[in-house]
């Protein structure tokens, strides 16, 4: 797990340690269990269900500290707003998001790309064959999610 | 940006937090008083990018035409048409319908920011790449005889049955190059589509466009086209003189 610098999959793990899936699966809940308190440096992340070693986010001042790379920017309002309706109406076009938004979205989600959080993911059987939009496994990653059903639920539209 | 450092993502989320700040629930909102406000602020934001200017001001005009509706007396010909239609445009319940949907979006980004500031501060080992197999799996692993046949049978049932008849008698490329820089010596400028609508078979129009790609390629000429699917005219280059036709092709 510490050498491999993304996630394993339980079958992964289960192969190069040569035990069967059901006493790996164990075995990184065993593992999960004993990082799970603050003492603890490192969390052992489960990302759809293929595991990572993390460093803990109370950490990361002290990490920060030590690198000579500032954090990454969190994104801009506009972005964070794409993603959030590309998270929640997955797969969705550039048109969808644009008329949610009221203003185009393209630099947003070029910014998206580049940073592998979004994906295409395929393309609509409409007029134009307009490409669909999805998130990828490395936005779960960035927000700390386990799998898409772990995003907070969208809030509701109370005045309908 | 200067939009984005005002920290609206966009002309429905300027809006929306006027809205906001007033505490009026969204479906009694008044247009005509928002829509002032909103004006004072759009006017005093500097504009650095055109396309968002525009996004803006659209929102603009459109309070400004809910505004004015308001204002006027009810139009006797929309009243007719609501009577036999059911459904006649109403800018103000569209805009309050995308509002809400919106708003639906932007608090769910701010949930999403919540996690961002947690989830982008657990940090990784830099990626650094494990030993690479010294032995690669076998290719054919799990693949029988049967699915070769069946392979091959699809293959083969997509290509045509006869192949056309490749002639033999190409017109060398280095021909049609001379034939080019010759033209272009006496003519010192050269329309492609012009100078191949002379050319008669397939094989002498492919050998001639292969000749100029490789007479720009060698620089011998260059090629410019003013407009997008507009002539392309083609230049001698200074190198074009001199012992330009011997070179092997």
């Amino acid at each position: 797990m510490f050498a491999a610098s993304f996630p394993l999959s339980v079958k992964d793990i289960a192969a190069a340690i040569q035990v069967d899936e059901d006493t790996t699966a164990k075995l990184l809940r065993t593992v999960q269990d004993r990082h799970s308190g603050k003492e603890s440096g490192i969390v052992l992340s489960d990302v759809e269900g293929s595991f990572i070693l993390m460093s803990r986010p109370e950490y990361a001042p002290f990490i920060e500290n030590l690198s000579a790379r500032q954090r990454p920017a969190p994104l801009s309002p506009a972005s964070i707003e794409t993603l959030s309706i590309i998270a929640y109406r997955q797969p969705v076009t550039r048109g969808e998001i644009d008329r949610i938004r009221g203003v185009s979205s393209d630099s947003s989600i070029a910014t998206l790309t580049e940073r592998g959080l979004i994906a295409e993911v395929g393309r609509r059987n409409s007029v134009g064959r307009p490409v669909l939009y999805g998130t990828t496994r490395e936005f779960l990653m960035y927000l700390g999610l386990a799998s898409l059903s772990d995003l907070p639920p969208l809030p509701e539209s109370e005045d309908q | 940006m200067k939009v984005d450092t005002e920290g609206f993502s966009g002309p429905l989320d300027l809006l929306l937090s006027l809205i906001e700040k007033k505490q009026i629930d969204i479906c009694e909102v008044s247009i005509s008083e928002i829509a002032d406000d909103y004006l004072e602020q759009v006017s005093s934001m500097e504009w650095l990018d055109i396309d968002q200017a525009a996004e803006f001001l659209i929102m603009a005009a459109t309070l400004l035409y809910i505004k004015v509706r308001a204002l006027l007396p009810p139009d006797e010909a929309l009243e007719e048409l609501a009577a036999v239609a059911e459904e006649v445009p109403d800018p103000r319940a569209e805009l309050v319908e995308r509002l809400v949907e919106y708003r639906r979006y932007r608090d769910a980004a701010r949930l999403l920011r919540s996690l961002e500031a947690v989830g982008s501060r657990m940090y990784t080992r830099p990626p650094r790449p494990l030993p690479t197999p010294a032995v690669r799996a076998n290719p054919m692993e799990g693949i029988s005889g049967h699915d070769i046949l069946q392979a091959y049978l699809d293959a083969s049932s997509s290509i045509p049955e006869e192949f056309p008849y490749l002639p033999t008698d190409e017109i060398p490329i280095a021909t049609q190059m001379v034939a080019v820089l010759v033209r272009l010596a006496r003519r010192g400028k050269l329309g492609l589509f012009e100078f191949l609508g002379g050319e008669r078979s397939r094989h002498l129009l492919v050998s001639t466009v292969l000749a100029v790609l490789e007479l720009v390629r060698r620089g011998r000429i260059s090629a410019s086209q003013p407009a997008p699917f507009g002539e392309i005219w083609m230049f001698p280059t200074s190198q074009a003189t001199g012992g330009a036709f011997n070179e092997p092709t």
